[in-house]
């Protein structure tokens, strides 16, 4: 029985045959996507539907069709508005569905690409390694460069507007002429950097300070996160001594507690109020040396008293201070250079035996004096070619990645042919090659990632030399750099990926098939190019690597001029302690007798100065009776040391005599000078018995020594004078001075240390010990930034010829596949299979053979780029050259054997019929 | 109670649309209908507003749609229950149970 019935019986009412029907109908209409009609229309039509169903059904009962429209559309509401909101609704709907619709054919092409790939799971896994390690390695060394050359002065505003005076230093009297004569052109400050001691709380450690003039955080823009900045009212003679401190400091060593404020801690030999804490970004202007504390200029005499080492503020051409500044608005670079030359030669002029420093002084941008003048060059270089090898890195994974795609293309030629025959459309195998290319490239893209945070990870605790540490930089991922690389690498493979899809819409589906085309490889002109390209490029990596090596070897066996080894040393700052000379003397002399008698220490003495650090003291001087010298005084490095100084780091005495004990205070001043001094300041007249003066008195030569290394192991011989520690207590023996220790046989460095430092502290429980350890751990740290740069080198060139050896493998194991039928065919004709291997060995070496002139030819271009960096071994060295180009030739010989042997082991039979 | 304009609210709409497709597909007429005849039009429910009912639960997936002929030969836009709408009815119906029990059992303490 069926009812017509126009819904308003209850469910069960509704006859079986209707619900299969609707049924049906979902089933065949949710299954044809046919073109869905337009939002606009598919509502007017269901609403239509529903107006006229209603006044039919309220006709039959009884009401005129007007009568019963009306009282449909007040059933309705609002007709307009409902029907706009539906529209709005469905439109969202639909973009919806779109979107997922989108993601869904997207994940299925993927599937499907994976699918094809799993099947090749070693292809796959050299593919996205190679591209991983080239964007992982291209960002890692992008960030270093960002944070070294782009953003050098993190927490300074603005650090485009500022200028130094280049690497020119001037004096406190020549600093005010300049703030002066510039005031229209730069807002000047004035700055100095020292390592000074610094005591809270009964515990002690050196800092590196800063000691600026008043308006230093003004003109830099530096903020504080807690308490004040330091201000002009701060470097007014007279002012109460105060201090900013830096946030890492002062979270690291005072405790992060803001309770600090207002309570004093002790530099050298002076209480200071800390009165801020600064920005955690700010850190000064030295990218290489960050400043842990701010001194006022006008504190300084009070934290150092002394003469020779003081910052002495009232003498002209006494040179200690740089000057930095901002241009203000609108003023180029040239103009504010021309109005501080005119000052400079005003100051000249008027002063013109001691402003002579003055005389040529550049402004340079302060963020390229960020990463130290003298040590910029180096820096630059080192970034330039670090970029060039990485960026070779890229090319070489491209290029990879083009050889292993292309090799893998040739290998589908068939497959294509068939799916061709078969009537795919070549459309439909561009997507799916893309689609696959679009899987390696985001593995790729992935691993990249990965192996960039590693890479970040692990250099962040890198030293770089010096105070420089990778964790001190702001290291970021820059994501435009990542976003290039994985661009590049993308562009790469789509590329490569996508060749076979048009070689094989050109292939003649026929040919294919019987094997003709697969057995006569067309041996591209632009795949032996690809492959040559390859290995050139591996042996500029492994060339570059090598000579980095070698540098390293040849730095590693530079004389120091002093024995290393077997070296102790512990450093006490006796001003933290408030001594005055008077204790000081007694405390090194009974400090030195009670280290004697330590077991294990064959001989001991003080020093000011160690050899290969940063710091050194300065005065400048002259040789009594010698006519002062052409243009300037020169200046030498001075070092205090007690007696024996020479036996306990392994110098020679050359000509003269050590000091000895009656060399005290009140006795004649007398002085050992190094060979260096005595070349330079005694126009060939025995220097010994000669009088040299350094303000403010004068001295006897009495002994000459050997010359050691006194900054850096590259530096050529610095002329020295040592003083006797004895004579000159009150100048140096108040800041830091350090115990130099020597162990009777190999080992006893480090098992004296703990009896240094009791020794020590035995003399006096209240000094503070520094920095005990051995020598050796010093030497480390000062060869970190040529050890990090190889271990870099290294790296990347073991990365780099990993790369090459799969690429070289993989193309010529492609190279012997190609040769089967004709190997086959060889076989069976009764070539012997051991013949087979030379010729297979022999047609994949003469590819090497040209890659490796193309490598060698690149090497000698580029290499000259890294000279800085080769310590005595040329760019062009002919062992690196000919041990890697060797190399290259071995490895890539091995990797050619494996692939012969199995031509050598084809079965003739399969091989033919195989194609 | 009877002919009080009650204020529905959107959920207790959504509800009594989902319940009306349970026993199968219908278009929106027969929705409509449906609830007004069941509800002896006590709760007065405006067509539009069903309508906007059926297609905001379309978007959330809780029914679908196609387009089919109906009894008066008419196409008609037909929706039915998808699974997460099944679903969302049978929590519908046990919130919806629990509340009104809970008022009822408010409104009739102290009258037995």
């Amino acid at each position: 029985m069926r009812m017509r019935c126009s819904g308003c019986c209850g469910p069960g009412s509704r006859s079986q045959a209707d619900i299969r029907r609707v049924a049906r109908m979902f089933r065949s209409i949710f299954r044809l996507s046919v073109r869905p009609p337009s939002v606009e229309q598919e509502v007017g039509a269901e609403l239509d539907f529903h107006f006229a169903t209603l006044v039919d059904a309220l006709k039959q009962q009884g009401l005129s069709e007007a009568a019963a429209r009306v009282v449909a559309e007040q059933r309705f509401g609002d007709v307009r508005r409902t029907k706009e909101e539906l529209m709005r609704i469905d439109r969202s709907r639909r973009e919806g569905e779109r979107r997922i619709e989108w993601w869904r054919e997207f994940a299925q092409d993927v599937r499907f690409a994976v699918r094809g790939l799993r099947r090749r799971p070693a292809f796959v896994a050299t593919v996205a390694l190679t591209l991983g390690l080239a964007i992982g390695v291209n960002s890692a060394v992008f960030s270093l460069v960002d944070a070294i050359l782009l953003r050098p002065l993190p927490g300074v505003l603005a650090p485009e507007e500022l200028v130094e005076f280049g690497n020119t230093t001037i004096s406190y009297p020549g600093y005010h002429n300049f703030v002066q004569d510039a005031a229209p052109v730069l807002d000047l400050a004035g700055f100095a950097q020292r390592t000074l001691g610094l005591a809270f709380e009964g515990r002690s450690q050196l800092v590196r300070s800063g000691i600026v003039s008043g308006n230093y955080f003004a003109v830099l823009g530096g903020r504080v996160s807690l308490g004040r900045p330091l201000g002009p009212a701060d470097d007014a003679p007279g002012a109460p001594p105060v201090v900013v401190v830096s946030n890492g400091f002062w979270a690291r060593f005072l405790g992060g507690d803001a309770r600090v404020l207002g309570r004093a801690i002790i530099v050298d030999a002076a209480p200071l109020v800390v009165v801020g804490i600064a920005d955690p970004a700010f850190r000064g202007t030295r990218l290489a040396e960050p400043l842990d504390l701010w001194i006022p200029m006008a504190a300084w005499p009070i934290v150092a008293p002394s003469q020779f080492i003081g910052l002495d503020l009232g003498r002209r051409g006494w040179t200690w201070m740089r000057a930095v500044g901002r241009l203000r608005p609108g003023v180029a670079r040239d103009r504010a250079e021309a109005v501080v030359a005119l000052s400079a030669r005003h100051q000249f002029e008027a002063f013109p035996k001691d402003e002579q420093e003055h005389r040529s002084i550049k402004l340079v941008p302060a963020t390229v004096t960020a990463t130290g003048l003298d040590g910029r060059q180096a820096v630059v270089g080192f970034l330039l070619v670090l970029m060039m090898l990485v960026t070779t890195v890229l090319l070489l994974a491209c290029v990879n990645v083009a050889t292993l795609l292309l090799a893998r293309a040739l290998e589908r030629d068939r497959e294509m042919g068939i799916r061709l025959a078969i009537g795919a459309g070549q459309g439909r195998l561009v997507r799916q090659l893309f689609n696959e290319s679009l899987v390696l490239a985001g593995l790729g893209a992935a691993v990249g990632i990965a192996i960039l945070f590693v890479a970040l990870r692990g250099m962040s605790g890198v030293n770089l030399g010096g105070e420089l540490t990778l964790a001190g930089l702001s290291l970021r991922v820059n994501g435009m750099v990542l976003l290039f690389t994985i661009g590049v690498t993308l562009v790469a493979s789509l590329g490569f990926g996508l060749a076979p899809a048009f070689r094989s819409s050109r292939v003649d589906p026929v040919r294919m098939l019987h094997g003709g085309a697969a057995g006569t490889p067309s041996r591209g002109r632009g795949r032996s190019l690809l492959l040559t390209l390859q290995l050139g490029l591996s042996l500029l990596l492994l060339i570059a690597a090598g000579l980095f090596g070698r540098g390293l070897q040849k730095a590693l066996s530079i004389d120091p001029g002093f024995t290393a080894d077997n070296l102790a040393m512990a450093s006490v700052n006796l001003g933290l302690a408030r001594y005055d000379p008077a204790r000081a003397t007694p405390f090194f002399s009974g400090a030195l007798t009670r280290v004697l008698q330590v077991p294990g220490v064959e001989s001991a003495a003080w020093t000011s100065a160690i050899p290969l650090t940063p710091d050194s003291d300065g005065e400048s001087y002259s040789v009594v009776g010698n006519p002062p010298t052409a243009d300037r005084r020169p200046i030498i490095e001075l070092a205090a040391v007690s007696p024996g100084f020479w036996r306990t780091i392994g110098m020679r005495i050359q000509r003269g005599r050590d000091f000895e004990d009656p060399d005290v205070e009140g006795a004649p001043h007398v002085v050992i000078i190094n060979e260096a001094m005595a070349a330079t300041a005694f126009r060939g007249q025995n220097p010994l018995g000669q009088r040299i003066a350094f303000s403010p008195d004068t001295a006897t030569v009495v002994g000459i020594v050997s010359t050691v290394k006194q900054h850096t192991l590259r530096e050529d011989p610095l002329p020295q004078v040592y003083i006797p520690l004895a004579q000159h207590v009150r100048d140096f023996g108040l800041s830091q001075m350090t115990l130099l220790v020597r162990g009777r046989k190999p080992g006893d460095d480090q098992r004296v240390l703990s009896g240094i430092s009791r020794t020590l502290q035995i003399s006096d429980p209240a000094i503070a010990v520094f920095s005990v350890g051995t020598y050796a751990d010093h030497f480390r740290n000062v060869l970190a930034p040529q050890r990090f740069g190889a271990l870099l080198f290294g790296a990347f060139s073991g990365l780099a010829l990993l790369v090459a050896v799969i690429g070289a493998y993989g193309v010529v194991d492609h190279l012997v596949a190609l040769r089967a039928r004709e190997l086959g065919i060889r076989i069976a004709l009764g070539a012997g299979r051991n013949s087979v291997i030379p010729l297979v060995l022999g047609g994949t070496l003469k590819y090497v053979a040209v890659g490796v002139a193309v490598g060698i030819l690149l090497a000698v271009l580029l290499t000259r780029l890294m000279a800085a960096f080769l310590y005595d071994v040329s760019p062009v060295d002919p062992t690196t050259f000919s041990l890697t180009a060797l190399g290259l030739l071995a490895v890539s010989a091995a990797a050619a054997y494996v692939p012969a042997r199995r031509a050598a082991r084809l079965d003739p039979l399969k091989a033919l019929r195989q194609e | 109670m009877a002919g009080a304009n009650l204020d529905l609210l959107q959920g207790t709409l959504d509800v009594l649309v989902l319940k009306a497709l349970s026993w199968g597909a219908r278009h929106g007429y027969d929705v409509a209908s449906w609830i007004r005849d069941t509800t002896r039009d006590d709760l007065s429910i405006e067509d539009g507003a069903l309508y906007t009912s059926l297609h905001r639960m379309e978007k959330r997936g809780l029914v679908d749609s196609a387009w089919g002929l109906s009894e008066n030969n008419r196409k008609a836009k037909y929706y039915r229950l998808t699974e997460a709408g099944r679903r969302e009815l049978r929590q519908s119906v046990d919130r919806w149970s629990t509340y009104a029990n809970a008022v009822f059992r408010v409104l009739r303490a102290g009258i037995a």
